[in-house]
Protein backbone atom coordinates (compact mmCIF):
# COMPACT_ATOMS: atom_id res chain seq x y z
CA UNK A 1 0.00 0.00 0.00
CA UNK A 2 1.26 3.28 -0.49
CA UNK A 3 2.66 6.19 1.77
CA UNK A 4 2.40 9.65 1.50
CA UNK A 5 4.50 12.13 3.36
CA UNK A 6 1.54 14.03 4.68
CA UNK A 7 -1.61 13.04 4.48
CA UNK A 8 -3.93 14.07 1.46
CA UNK A 9 -6.54 16.38 2.41
CA UNK A 10 -10.12 17.80 0.49
CA UNK A 11 -8.07 20.49 0.37
CA UNK A 12 -5.50 19.63 -1.64
CA UNK A 13 -8.26 17.45 -3.68
CA UNK A 14 -9.77 21.17 -4.27
CA UNK A 15 -6.37 23.34 -4.89
CA UNK A 16 -5.61 20.16 -7.77
CA UNK A 17 -9.14 20.78 -9.56
CA UNK A 18 -8.83 24.21 -9.63
CA UNK A 19 -4.76 24.33 -10.31
CA UNK A 20 -3.55 25.80 -7.66
CA UNK A 21 -1.71 23.09 -5.67
CA UNK A 22 1.52 23.86 -4.06
CA UNK A 23 4.12 22.12 -6.72
CA UNK A 24 5.87 20.92 -4.24
CA UNK A 25 2.80 18.88 -3.34
CA UNK A 26 2.25 17.55 -7.11
CA UNK A 27 3.52 14.17 -6.64
CA UNK A 28 2.47 12.98 -3.52
CA UNK A 29 -1.34 14.04 -4.42
CA UNK A 30 -0.99 12.40 -8.24
CA UNK A 31 0.50 9.18 -6.61
CA UNK A 32 -2.83 9.53 -4.06
CA UNK A 33 -5.50 9.96 -6.88
CA UNK A 34 -3.82 6.90 -8.23
CA UNK A 35 -4.35 5.02 -5.49
CA UNK A 36 -7.48 6.31 -4.98
CA UNK A 37 -9.92 6.15 -8.13
CA UNK A 38 -13.23 7.34 -6.07
CA UNK A 39 -11.08 10.36 -5.17
CA UNK A 40 -9.86 10.72 -9.04
CA UNK A 41 -13.50 10.68 -10.54
CA UNK A 42 -14.67 13.59 -7.81
CA UNK A 43 -11.87 15.49 -8.29
CA UNK A 44 -12.61 15.24 -12.29
CA UNK A 45 -16.40 16.15 -11.11
CA UNK A 46 -15.22 19.34 -10.01
CA UNK A 47 -12.96 20.39 -12.61
CA UNK A 48 -15.97 19.58 -14.95
CA UNK A 49 -18.36 21.37 -12.59
CA UNK A 50 -15.75 24.43 -13.00
CA UNK A 51 -15.83 24.25 -16.97
CA UNK A 52 -19.60 24.10 -16.48
CA UNK A 53 -19.72 27.01 -14.34
CA UNK A 54 -17.24 29.08 -16.19
CA UNK A 55 -19.49 28.21 -19.46
CA UNK A 56 -22.49 29.08 -18.31
CA UNK A 57 -21.37 32.56 -17.08
CA UNK A 58 -18.97 33.89 -19.44
CA UNK A 59 -17.26 37.07 -18.94
CA UNK A 60 -17.96 38.93 -21.85
CA UNK A 61 -21.61 38.79 -21.02
CA UNK A 62 -21.28 41.07 -18.01
CA UNK A 63 -20.26 43.54 -20.96
CA UNK A 64 -23.48 43.50 -23.11
CA UNK A 65 -24.37 46.75 -21.34
CA UNK A 66 -25.04 49.50 -23.85
CA UNK A 67 -24.98 53.21 -22.82
CA UNK A 68 -23.63 56.37 -23.83
CA UNK A 69 -20.43 57.94 -22.34
CA UNK A 70 -20.85 60.38 -20.01
CA UNK A 71 -19.79 64.17 -20.28
CA UNK A 72 -15.86 64.77 -19.54
CA UNK A 73 -15.16 65.46 -16.54
CA UNK A 74 -14.26 69.02 -15.02
CA UNK A 75 -10.75 67.92 -13.72
CA UNK A 76 -7.89 66.28 -15.49
CA UNK A 77 -8.90 63.01 -16.21
CA UNK A 78 -6.66 60.34 -14.07
CA UNK A 79 -5.39 57.12 -15.53
CA UNK A 80 -7.07 53.85 -15.09
CA UNK A 81 -5.08 52.09 -12.19
CA UNK A 82 -3.95 48.65 -13.25
CA UNK A 83 -6.80 45.84 -11.97
CA UNK A 84 -5.17 43.47 -9.74
CA UNK A 85 -5.87 40.09 -11.45
CA UNK A 86 -6.71 37.18 -8.97
CA UNK A 87 -4.27 34.38 -8.79
CA UNK A 88 -4.06 33.08 -12.32
CA UNK A 89 -5.99 29.09 -11.97
CA UNK A 90 -5.64 26.28 -14.22
CA UNK A 91 -5.59 27.79 -18.34
CA UNK A 92 -7.31 24.71 -19.01
CA UNK A 93 -8.86 21.94 -17.42
CA UNK A 94 -8.57 18.25 -18.22
CA UNK A 95 -11.93 17.22 -20.16
CA UNK A 96 -12.55 13.42 -19.86
CA UNK A 97 -12.09 12.85 -23.55
CA UNK A 98 -8.92 14.31 -23.65
CA UNK A 99 -6.95 12.09 -20.82
CA UNK A 100 -8.78 8.84 -22.73
CA UNK A 101 -7.79 9.50 -26.07
CA UNK A 102 -3.75 10.11 -24.92
CA UNK A 103 -3.73 7.38 -22.30
CA UNK A 104 -5.89 4.52 -24.13
CA UNK A 105 -6.47 5.76 -27.48
CA UNK A 106 -9.71 5.99 -27.36
CA UNK A 107 -12.50 8.28 -29.70
CA UNK A 108 -14.48 11.00 -28.04
CA UNK A 109 -17.46 9.81 -28.82
CA UNK A 110 -18.19 8.76 -25.31
CA UNK A 111 -18.02 12.20 -24.39
CA UNK A 112 -19.27 13.97 -26.42
CA UNK A 113 -22.15 15.14 -25.16
CA UNK A 114 -21.08 15.53 -21.77
CA UNK A 115 -24.35 16.11 -20.30
CA UNK A 116 -25.44 12.62 -20.80
CA UNK A 117 -25.12 11.42 -17.16
CA UNK A 118 -24.10 7.93 -17.86
CA UNK A 119 -21.76 9.14 -20.68
CA UNK A 120 -19.70 11.14 -18.03
CA UNK A 121 -19.43 8.61 -15.45
CA UNK A 122 -18.23 6.07 -17.85
CA UNK A 123 -15.71 8.38 -19.23
CA UNK A 124 -14.37 9.30 -15.64
CA UNK A 125 -13.85 5.84 -15.02
CA UNK A 126 -11.76 5.58 -18.48
CA UNK A 127 -10.02 8.86 -17.14
CA UNK A 128 -9.57 7.85 -13.45
CA UNK A 129 -8.22 4.37 -15.58
CA UNK A 130 -5.90 6.45 -17.47
CA UNK A 131 -4.52 8.04 -15.04
CA UNK A 132 -3.66 5.20 -13.16
CA UNK A 133 -1.91 3.69 -16.05
CA UNK A 134 -0.04 7.20 -16.00
CA UNK A 135 1.42 6.73 -12.97
CA UNK A 136 1.95 3.23 -13.48
CA UNK A 137 3.77 3.76 -16.57
CA UNK A 138 5.94 6.75 -14.85
CA UNK A 139 6.46 4.30 -11.60
CA UNK A 140 7.69 1.73 -13.63
CA UNK A 141 10.67 3.27 -14.98
CA UNK A 142 9.56 3.00 -18.34
CA UNK A 143 8.55 6.25 -19.37
CA UNK A 144 11.07 8.78 -17.48
CA UNK A 145 9.14 12.30 -18.09
CA UNK A 146 5.95 11.00 -19.81
CA UNK A 147 4.40 12.26 -16.89
CA UNK A 148 5.47 15.25 -17.32
CA UNK A 149 4.18 15.39 -20.59
CA UNK A 150 0.88 14.02 -20.51
CA UNK A 151 -0.05 14.12 -17.23
CA UNK A 152 -3.72 15.59 -16.21
CA UNK A 153 -1.39 18.07 -14.28
CA UNK A 154 0.15 19.43 -17.29
CA UNK A 155 -2.76 19.37 -18.85
CA UNK A 156 -4.92 21.05 -16.38
CA UNK A 157 -2.50 23.84 -16.38
CA UNK A 158 -0.38 23.36 -13.25
CA UNK A 159 3.43 24.19 -13.68
CA UNK A 160 4.91 27.32 -14.34
CA UNK A 161 1.73 30.03 -14.08
CA UNK A 162 1.15 31.44 -17.87
CA UNK A 163 2.62 34.28 -18.68
CA UNK A 164 0.22 37.79 -18.30
CA UNK A 165 -0.68 39.79 -21.28
CA UNK A 166 2.61 41.54 -21.37
CA UNK A 167 4.39 39.33 -23.65
CA UNK A 168 5.98 40.86 -26.89
CA UNK A 169 2.58 40.30 -28.75
CA UNK A 170 0.22 40.11 -25.70
CA UNK A 171 -1.87 43.06 -27.28
CA UNK A 172 -2.13 41.50 -30.42
CA UNK A 173 -3.79 38.53 -28.75
CA UNK A 174 -6.17 40.67 -26.83
CA UNK A 175 -6.79 41.89 -30.08
CA UNK A 176 -7.52 39.23 -32.33
CA UNK A 177 -9.39 37.92 -29.15
CA UNK A 178 -11.51 40.66 -28.85
CA UNK A 179 -12.08 40.85 -32.28
CA UNK A 180 -13.86 37.61 -32.47
CA UNK A 181 -15.72 38.23 -29.62
CA UNK A 182 -17.07 41.60 -29.90
CA UNK A 183 -16.44 43.03 -33.59
CA UNK A 184 -18.31 40.01 -34.64
CA UNK A 185 -21.37 40.23 -32.58
CA UNK A 186 -23.98 41.13 -34.90
CA UNK A 187 -26.07 42.10 -31.73
CA UNK A 188 -24.08 44.38 -29.31
CA UNK A 189 -21.15 44.46 -30.93
CA UNK A 190 -19.70 48.53 -29.02
CA UNK A 191 -20.73 49.44 -25.62
CA UNK A 192 -20.90 53.18 -26.80
CA UNK A 193 -22.12 53.91 -30.35
CA UNK A 194 -20.61 56.60 -32.35
CA UNK A 195 -23.19 59.23 -32.02
CA UNK A 196 -20.72 61.31 -30.65
CA UNK A 197 -16.95 60.65 -32.03
CA UNK A 198 -15.69 63.43 -30.01
CA UNK A 199 -17.24 62.53 -26.64
CA UNK A 200 -16.67 58.41 -27.88
CA UNK A 201 -12.94 59.20 -28.04
CA UNK A 202 -12.55 61.55 -24.85
CA UNK A 203 -14.47 58.89 -22.72
CA UNK A 204 -12.06 56.22 -24.18
CA UNK A 205 -9.05 58.46 -23.34
CA UNK A 206 -9.92 59.03 -19.90
CA UNK A 207 -10.83 55.23 -19.36
CA UNK A 208 -7.34 53.90 -21.12
CA UNK A 209 -4.93 56.85 -20.85
CA UNK A 210 -3.87 56.53 -24.33
CA UNK A 211 -5.12 59.47 -26.60
CA UNK A 212 -7.48 58.24 -28.55
CA UNK A 213 -8.47 59.13 -31.83
CA UNK A 214 -11.25 57.80 -33.78
CA UNK A 215 -10.04 57.83 -37.32
CA UNK A 216 -12.54 58.37 -40.45
CA UNK A 217 -12.40 55.09 -42.30
CA UNK A 218 -15.42 55.92 -44.81
CA UNK A 219 -13.25 56.09 -47.60
CA UNK A 220 -12.22 52.66 -47.21
CA UNK A 221 -16.04 52.03 -47.23
CA UNK A 222 -15.72 51.25 -42.96
CA UNK A 223 -18.46 53.03 -40.68
CA UNK A 224 -17.83 53.57 -37.57
CA UNK A 225 -20.01 51.91 -34.92
CA UNK A 226 -18.63 52.79 -31.92
CA UNK A 227 -16.54 51.33 -29.18
CA UNK A 228 -15.99 49.62 -25.62
CA UNK A 229 -12.81 49.52 -23.28
CA UNK A 230 -11.18 46.16 -23.33
CA UNK A 231 -9.52 45.06 -19.84
CA UNK A 232 -5.83 44.28 -20.37
CA UNK A 233 -3.53 42.47 -17.61
CA UNK A 234 -2.37 45.81 -16.39
CA UNK A 235 -4.36 48.40 -17.86
CA UNK A 236 -7.25 48.86 -20.33
CA UNK A 237 -7.41 48.99 -23.91
CA UNK A 238 -9.93 51.07 -26.41
CA UNK A 239 -11.32 49.13 -29.25
CA UNK A 240 -13.44 50.68 -31.94
CA UNK A 241 -15.38 48.86 -34.08
CA UNK A 242 -16.01 49.32 -37.89
CA UNK A 243 -18.52 48.15 -39.97
CA UNK A 244 -17.79 47.60 -43.61
CA UNK A 245 -21.18 46.08 -44.79
CA UNK A 246 -21.92 42.25 -45.79
CA UNK A 247 -20.76 40.94 -42.96
CA UNK A 248 -17.53 42.69 -42.33
CA UNK A 249 -16.24 43.96 -39.72
CA UNK A 250 -12.79 45.90 -39.02
CA UNK A 251 -11.96 47.35 -35.20
CA UNK A 252 -8.82 49.51 -33.85
CA UNK A 253 -7.28 48.80 -30.86
CA UNK A 254 -5.88 51.35 -28.60
CA UNK A 255 -3.39 51.14 -25.46
CA UNK A 256 -1.14 53.00 -24.15
CA UNK A 257 2.14 51.60 -23.91
CA UNK A 258 2.98 51.35 -20.62
CA UNK A 259 -0.19 49.16 -20.04
CA UNK A 260 0.19 47.03 -23.02
CA UNK A 261 3.71 46.18 -21.96
CA UNK A 262 5.07 45.81 -25.28
CA UNK A 263 7.32 48.38 -28.12
CA UNK A 264 6.36 47.02 -31.16
CA UNK A 265 7.75 47.38 -34.49
CA UNK A 266 5.75 49.74 -37.41
CA UNK A 267 3.15 47.77 -39.01
CA UNK A 268 3.88 44.87 -37.75
CA UNK A 269 1.54 42.02 -39.14
CA UNK A 270 0.07 38.59 -37.04
CA UNK A 271 -2.27 36.41 -37.26
CA UNK A 272 -4.00 33.32 -38.61
CA UNK A 273 -6.96 32.09 -40.17
CA UNK A 274 -9.53 34.66 -41.26
CA UNK A 275 -8.72 37.37 -39.00
CA UNK A 276 -5.86 39.79 -39.36
CA UNK A 277 -3.80 42.12 -37.36
CA UNK A 278 -1.44 45.08 -38.29
CA UNK A 279 0.17 46.74 -35.42
CA UNK A 280 1.66 50.04 -35.16
CA UNK A 281 2.58 53.39 -32.81
CA UNK A 282 1.66 56.21 -32.89
CA UNK A 283 3.25 58.74 -29.98
CA UNK A 284 3.01 56.45 -26.52
CA UNK A 285 0.14 54.39 -28.44
CA UNK A 286 0.32 51.23 -29.84
CA UNK A 287 -2.82 50.56 -32.29
CA UNK A 288 -3.74 46.91 -33.63
CA UNK A 289 -6.03 46.65 -36.87
CA UNK A 290 -7.76 43.54 -36.78
CA UNK A 291 -9.80 42.90 -39.93
CA UNK A 292 -10.35 39.72 -42.57
CA UNK A 293 -8.88 41.35 -45.05
CA UNK A 294 -6.31 39.83 -46.87
CA UNK A 295 -2.39 40.88 -46.47
CA UNK A 296 -2.14 43.41 -48.85
CA UNK A 297 -5.58 44.80 -48.02
CA UNK A 298 -5.17 45.05 -44.34
CA UNK A 299 -1.78 47.15 -44.62
CA UNK A 300 -3.20 49.27 -46.97
CA UNK A 301 -6.18 49.93 -44.59
CA UNK A 302 -3.82 50.13 -41.74
CA UNK A 303 -1.68 52.62 -43.18
CA UNK A 304 -4.85 55.04 -43.95
CA UNK A 305 -6.32 54.78 -40.75
CA UNK A 306 -2.57 55.43 -39.30
CA UNK A 307 -2.58 58.76 -41.28
CA UNK A 308 -6.27 59.09 -40.25
CA UNK A 309 -5.66 59.06 -36.81
CA UNK A 310 -2.39 61.04 -37.15
CA UNK A 311 -4.46 63.82 -39.00
CA UNK A 312 -7.16 63.78 -36.20
CA UNK A 313 -4.28 64.41 -33.27
CA UNK B 1 -8.45 59.57 -8.58
CA UNK B 2 -11.87 59.37 -7.36
CA UNK B 3 -12.67 56.10 -5.14
CA UNK B 4 -15.44 55.26 -7.78
CA UNK B 5 -12.82 54.84 -9.90
CA UNK B 6 -10.70 52.38 -8.58
CA UNK B 7 -13.67 50.10 -7.97
CA UNK B 8 -14.37 50.07 -11.93
CA UNK B 9 -11.98 47.29 -12.59
CA UNK B 10 -13.85 45.51 -10.46
CA UNK B 11 -17.51 46.46 -11.89
CA UNK B 12 -17.38 43.41 -14.83
CA UNK B 13 -16.22 40.61 -12.79
CA UNK B 14 -18.56 41.48 -9.87
CA UNK B 15 -21.89 41.58 -11.96
CA UNK B 16 -20.90 38.25 -13.78
CA UNK B 17 -20.62 36.87 -10.18
CA UNK B 18 -23.76 38.41 -8.50
CA UNK B 19 -25.89 36.95 -11.72
CA UNK B 20 -24.49 33.91 -10.54
CA UNK B 21 -25.19 34.33 -7.24
CA UNK B 22 -28.86 35.70 -7.74
CA UNK B 23 -30.24 33.63 -10.70
CA UNK B 24 -32.82 31.56 -9.77
CA UNK B 25 -33.60 29.22 -12.80
CA UNK B 26 -33.22 29.26 -16.13
CA UNK B 27 -34.72 30.94 -18.96
CA UNK B 28 -38.09 30.97 -17.28
CA UNK B 29 -37.96 34.22 -15.13
CA UNK B 30 -38.42 37.62 -16.05
CA UNK B 31 -35.47 39.39 -16.98
CA UNK B 32 -34.89 42.41 -14.61
CA UNK B 33 -31.18 43.47 -14.72
CA UNK B 34 -32.01 46.40 -12.69
CA UNK B 35 -32.17 44.23 -9.62
CA UNK B 36 -28.75 42.88 -10.23
CA UNK B 37 -27.54 46.02 -11.40
CA UNK B 38 -28.70 47.84 -7.71
CA UNK B 39 -26.55 44.97 -5.75
CA UNK B 40 -23.67 45.65 -8.07
CA UNK B 41 -24.14 49.22 -7.37
CA UNK B 42 -24.03 48.77 -3.71
CA UNK B 43 -21.42 46.85 -3.50
CA UNK B 44 -19.07 48.84 -5.24
CA UNK B 45 -20.24 52.19 -2.70
CA UNK B 46 -19.77 49.80 0.32
CA UNK B 47 -16.57 48.34 -0.57
CA UNK B 48 -15.16 52.24 -0.46
CA UNK B 49 -17.01 52.68 3.54
CA UNK B 50 -15.38 48.96 4.31
CA UNK B 51 -12.61 49.42 3.28
CA UNK B 52 -11.44 53.29 2.94
CA UNK B 53 -7.72 52.97 2.57
CA UNK B 54 -8.15 49.65 0.77
CA UNK B 55 -6.29 48.91 -2.85
CA UNK B 56 -5.80 46.54 -4.94
CA UNK B 57 -6.65 42.80 -4.01
CA UNK B 58 -8.04 44.12 -0.92
CA UNK B 59 -10.44 46.04 -2.52
CA UNK B 60 -11.64 43.80 -4.51
CA UNK B 61 -12.25 41.46 -1.88
CA UNK B 62 -14.13 44.29 0.02
CA UNK B 63 -16.47 44.69 -3.05
CA UNK B 64 -17.21 41.00 -3.55
CA UNK B 65 -17.84 40.57 0.34
CA UNK B 66 -20.45 43.57 0.11
CA UNK B 67 -21.77 41.98 -2.73
CA UNK B 68 -22.83 38.92 -0.74
CA UNK B 69 -23.98 40.79 2.20
CA UNK B 70 -26.29 43.01 0.27
CA UNK B 71 -27.37 39.53 -1.64
CA UNK B 72 -28.12 38.27 1.70
CA UNK B 73 -30.16 41.30 2.87
CA UNK B 74 -32.22 41.14 0.07
CA UNK B 75 -32.84 37.72 0.31
CA UNK B 76 -34.24 38.54 4.06
CA UNK B 77 -36.33 41.60 3.23
CA UNK B 78 -37.49 39.27 0.16
CA UNK B 79 -38.40 36.81 2.73
CA UNK B 80 -39.62 39.34 5.63
CA UNK B 81 -41.99 40.87 2.59
CA UNK B 82 -43.58 37.56 0.77
CA UNK B 83 -43.59 35.90 4.30
CA UNK B 84 -42.32 32.61 2.68
CA UNK B 85 -39.83 31.25 0.44
CA UNK B 86 -37.28 34.52 -0.52
CA UNK B 87 -37.83 35.04 -4.29
CA UNK B 88 -34.19 33.98 -4.91
CA UNK B 89 -32.95 36.02 -7.51
CA UNK B 90 -35.70 36.85 -9.33
CA UNK B 91 -34.00 38.70 -11.63
CA UNK B 92 -32.01 36.81 -14.60
CA UNK B 93 -29.76 38.93 -16.71
CA UNK B 94 -31.04 38.97 -20.43
CA UNK B 95 -27.55 38.59 -20.91
CA UNK B 96 -26.95 35.93 -19.31
CA UNK B 97 -30.10 34.07 -19.64
CA UNK B 98 -29.66 34.61 -23.43
CA UNK B 99 -25.86 32.86 -22.84
CA UNK B 100 -27.47 30.09 -20.51
CA UNK B 101 -30.51 29.43 -23.12
CA UNK B 102 -27.79 28.43 -25.98
CA UNK B 103 -27.73 24.70 -25.08
CA UNK B 104 -29.17 22.67 -22.40
CA UNK B 105 -26.12 22.13 -20.75
CA UNK B 106 -25.44 25.41 -19.77
CA UNK B 107 -29.01 25.57 -18.76
CA UNK B 108 -29.10 22.81 -16.65
CA UNK B 109 -25.78 24.05 -15.07
CA UNK B 110 -27.81 27.28 -13.97
CA UNK B 111 -30.84 25.37 -13.18
CA UNK B 112 -28.62 23.61 -10.79
CA UNK B 113 -26.83 26.25 -9.25
CA UNK B 114 -30.00 27.82 -8.30
CA UNK B 115 -31.16 25.26 -6.26
CA UNK B 116 -27.85 25.08 -4.41
CA UNK B 117 -28.07 26.37 -1.01
CA UNK B 118 -26.77 30.35 -0.76
CA UNK B 119 -23.84 29.68 1.33
CA UNK B 120 -22.88 26.64 -0.93
CA UNK B 121 -23.53 28.69 -4.00
CA UNK B 122 -20.93 31.99 -2.56
CA UNK B 123 -18.17 30.03 -1.99
CA UNK B 124 -18.25 27.89 -5.20
CA UNK B 125 -18.67 31.05 -7.02
CA UNK B 126 -15.95 32.79 -5.00
CA UNK B 127 -13.67 29.97 -6.09
CA UNK B 128 -14.80 29.03 -9.43
CA UNK B 129 -16.50 32.65 -11.16
CA UNK B 130 -14.52 34.98 -9.27
CA UNK B 131 -11.50 33.26 -9.27
CA UNK B 132 -10.76 34.21 -5.07
CA UNK B 133 -7.79 32.39 -3.16
CA UNK B 134 -9.07 29.70 -0.51
CA UNK B 135 -7.71 32.58 1.83
CA UNK B 136 -9.52 35.22 0.17
CA UNK B 137 -12.84 32.97 -0.12
CA UNK B 138 -12.78 32.61 3.82
CA UNK B 139 -12.36 36.78 4.71
CA UNK B 140 -14.86 37.30 2.69
CA UNK B 141 -17.19 35.19 3.95
CA UNK B 142 -15.77 35.52 7.28
CA UNK B 143 -15.18 32.08 7.87
CA UNK B 144 -12.01 30.15 8.70
CA UNK B 145 -9.92 28.43 6.21
CA UNK B 146 -11.08 25.09 7.65
CA UNK B 147 -14.91 26.00 7.32
CA UNK B 148 -14.09 27.11 4.19
CA UNK B 149 -12.85 24.01 2.32
CA UNK B 150 -15.59 22.09 4.41
CA UNK B 151 -18.49 24.58 2.99
CA UNK B 152 -16.52 24.23 -0.10
CA UNK B 153 -16.47 20.26 0.65
CA UNK B 154 -20.16 20.37 0.38
CA UNK B 155 -20.99 22.77 -2.10
CA UNK B 156 -19.10 20.49 -4.76
CA UNK B 157 -20.89 17.50 -3.60
CA UNK B 158 -24.33 18.91 -3.75
CA UNK B 159 -23.79 20.59 -6.63
CA UNK B 160 -22.63 17.43 -8.33
CA UNK B 161 -26.00 15.91 -7.47
CA UNK B 162 -27.56 18.78 -8.65
CA UNK B 163 -26.08 18.51 -11.86
CA UNK B 164 -26.48 14.91 -12.52
CA UNK B 165 -30.32 14.91 -11.52
CA UNK B 166 -30.38 18.00 -13.74
CA UNK B 167 -28.56 16.08 -16.40
CA UNK B 168 -31.19 13.02 -16.07
CA UNK B 169 -34.11 15.21 -16.06
CA UNK B 170 -32.94 16.66 -19.43
CA UNK B 171 -31.71 13.82 -21.10
CA UNK B 172 -35.61 12.41 -19.77
CA UNK B 173 -37.05 15.40 -21.49
CA UNK B 174 -35.37 14.68 -24.61
CA UNK B 175 -36.43 11.80 -24.91
CA UNK B 176 -39.69 13.08 -24.28
CA UNK B 177 -39.68 15.48 -27.11
CA UNK B 178 -38.41 12.86 -28.93
CA UNK B 179 -41.00 10.53 -28.88
CA UNK B 180 -43.42 12.97 -29.05
CA UNK B 181 -41.93 14.60 -31.84
CA UNK B 182 -41.24 17.98 -30.46
CA UNK B 183 -38.25 19.77 -30.91
CA UNK B 184 -37.43 22.31 -28.57
CA UNK B 185 -39.81 25.36 -27.62
CA UNK B 186 -40.58 26.25 -31.29
CA UNK B 187 -41.61 22.23 -32.10
CA UNK B 188 -45.08 22.32 -33.55
CA UNK B 189 -46.16 18.84 -31.83
CA UNK B 190 -45.57 17.16 -35.12
CA UNK B 191 -43.34 14.89 -36.16
CA UNK B 192 -40.82 16.22 -39.30
CA UNK B 193 -42.01 14.55 -41.98
CA UNK B 194 -40.04 11.51 -43.14
CA UNK B 195 -38.01 11.60 -39.86
CA UNK B 196 -38.46 8.83 -37.43
CA UNK B 197 -37.02 8.65 -33.92
CA UNK B 198 -36.74 5.41 -32.47
CA UNK B 199 -35.86 3.96 -28.74
CA UNK B 200 -32.91 1.75 -28.85
CA UNK B 201 -32.99 -0.70 -25.96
Amino acid sequence: MSTFSLAVRDSDLHAYADGVLAPHRRSEVIAYLAAHPDDTERVLGWQRQNELLRAAFPPAAAQLVQRRPGPAPQAPAPQTPAPQTPAPLAARTLRPGEAMRLAAGAGDALVRRRSAGAGVHAASLLVAGAVILLMAVQFAGGGAGLLDRLSPMRLAGFGPAPAAAVLPDGLTRRALEAHAVFAEDREVPVEFDAASTAQLAAYLSRRTGANVRTPNLTAQGLRLLGGRVLPLAEGTAAMLVYDGGAGHRAALTIARIAAAGEVGQRFQQAGSGAVRSVRWMAGDDIYVLTSEAGEAAILGLATHAAAAAEAAR
Amino acid sequence: MSRIAETDPHAAELRRFVQALAMRRCGLDPATPGRAEKIVQQSLKSALAQAPHGSGRQLRGAVFSAAIQHHRALLRQEKFETGGEPMRGAEFSTAVDAQARQGAEQCATAKALAQLPDDSREVLLLVVLAQFSYVEAAQALGLSLAETFARLTRARTAFAALLARQERDEIRAFQHQAILGVHGPAGNGRRPAGQHLRLVK
